[in-house]
């Protein structure tokens, strides 16, 4: 099994749905120091973690915060903390008692030291108070402007989706474009094409939709069939999982009346002299 | 949020657990005022019981307290950390509880807000790509994914409640949570509130 393939398992493995012996090796994989698989797990756990961000927040009972703060605040962390300095350590020898007047005298001074170590952390504490809040703030305004950057990536990319839809419906309106159909072949029987061919610039565009990606190192590469039977590359495009259409357009160096027909093959990565994979898209190229 | 008590200023996620780490209760009641509606609302779907959500909220910021050291940064930030957590023990409760006929109406939940302004305005940026990336699943993964998240049920459980076949339930989990990861990318790689 690739990593690519453990990249769903993960998912499932975060939402408790693998059974013992499935969950067993993924774990062993990623513990034998995957570097991949480790980021995959990272991935599909904050999948799950982000769910409850859907909910509408429910403020907890009153009180909790403060009952929380109180017992935390009395009691140390016992698990992980070590033992606090100045407290007397179990293994320490008794020391002789002492009159009750040093005892006295030592406490008041423990609590003037006390009280002029509380103040002294009061102000700490205030002073550090104000450049947390300042860091704080400014950890926010960078999240904020991630944000904003993110929303504007997103408009970018829809404005362009919108140019190139704009486009094609003004190429596809002009009495000046020509557009032929490609039909799948057996090897592709879901795949289609259009052709948009404006006859004074020489200027055309393919759209070819229901392609699966062409495989690794593997590519799709457009051919125009002349009237005299020569095959001429107009050029190669990918199609990656998920893509609905794929596009590729260019000028010709020929006029539309030259071309007899439009064809699509796979072909190795980079594309060939001539067509030597399987036929994918085929249409003529003639007006009617 | 916001119930009255004394604040201190608020600092990032990683300093509060750097002071909380150093024995300072005020940076927990910080992180509290931050995380806990979320958690706290969580807690209330899984257990459909305010009591018993109290309780498991209460559980996992002492567990925060007490062990700090258990949240690796490295695995995910700080909320995902607290919602495992919490998801994990109200799921334990809620099989423990055996009958889920306990459950109480939650619509009078009075809603909250996260501990401030700024932390609204980015818990509200992230739920909202959260429920559009839910919006973006069919029903039926939406249902089997929900189901499997917060109710507790095993797969095998969640087959007999719907009728349908085991496989087709891990089937539907599994192209959901797919779609998910895809269009939750952005939020992963996007800005983090901590």
């Amino acid at each position: 099994m690739t990593c690519d393939e453990r990249r769903d398992l993960w998912l499932l493995l975060a939402a408790g749905a693998l059974d013992a012996d499935e969950q067993r090796a993924l774990l062993q994989h990623v513990d034998g120091g995957c570097p991949r698989c480790a980021g995959a797990r990272s991935e599909a756990e904050a999948v799950l973690a982000h769910l409850p961000l859907a909910l509408a927040p429910v403020a907890p009972p009153a009180g909790l915060r403060e009952r929380l703060v109180r017992r935390a605040t009395g009691a140390p962390q016992p698990a992980e903390r070590g033992p606090e300095r100045g407290r007397p350590s179990l293994g320490a020898a008794p020391e002789r008692a002492r009159s009750r007047r040093w005892l006295a005298a030592a406490a008041v001074l423990a609590l003037a030291a006390a009280v002029a170590g509380v103040a002294w952390r009061q102000a700490a504490l205030e002073s550090r108070g104000l450049r947390d809040e300042i860091a704080r703030l400014w950890t926010m305004l960078e999240e904020a402007r991630g944000i904003v950057a993110a929303r504007e990536a997103e408009i970018r990319s829809l404005q362009s989706r919108i140019d190139d839809q704009t486009h094609l419906l003004a190429s596809y309106r002009s009495p000046d474009t020509s557009i032929f159909s490609l039909a799948g072949t057996d090897a592709s029987p879901a795949a289609a094409g259009r052709l948009f061919w404006e006859k004074g610039s020489g200027r055309w565009e393919l759209h070819a939709a229901g392609l699966e990606p062409p495989g690794p190192e593997k590519t799709y590469q457009l051919w125009f069939v002349t009237g005299d039977g020569r095959k001429v590359s107009a050029g190669t495009f990918d199609v990656r999982p998920g893509d609905e259409v794929a596009t590729l357009d260019g000028l010709a160096p020929f006029e539309l009346a030259e071309v007899a027909a439009a064809a699509v093959t796979d072909e190795p990565a980079g594309g060939s002299p001539q067509p030597t994979g399987a036929m994918r898209l085929l249409g003529q190229v003639r007006e009617s | 949020m916001g119930q009255g008590a004394p604040r201190r200023g608020q600092a990032g996620d990683g300093e509060l657990l750097g002071a909380l780490a150093a024995g300072d209760a005020a940076a927990l009641g910080s992180l509290y005022d931050r995380y806990s509606s979320v958690v706290f609302a969580l807690c209330v779907r899984i257990l459909g019981s305010r009591a018993d959500a109290e309780e498991v909220l209460a559980d996992v910021f002492w567990e925060l307290w007490s062990r700090p050291g258990r949240y690796d940064p490295g695995r995910g930030n700080l909320l995902a950390y607290l919602g495992t957590l919490a998801r994990s023990r109200a799921v334990d409760r809620l099989r423990s509880r055996r009958s889920r006929a306990m459950r109480e109406a939650t619509a009078a939940d009075p809603p909250a807000e996260a501990g401030s302004p700024l932390d609204e305005a980015v818990f509200g940026e992230r739920r909202r790509l959260v429920q559009r990336a839910l919006g973006e699943l069919t029903p039926d993964q939406r249902q089997a994914i929900e189901l499997s998240f917060y109710s507790g049920l095993s797969h095998a459980e969640i087959s007999d409640e719907l009728r349908e076949p085991l496989g087709t339930i891990k089937s539907r989990i599994r192209s959901g949570l797919v779609r998910l990861r895809d269009s939750l990318r952005t939020l992963h790689e996007g800005p983090s509130p901590s």
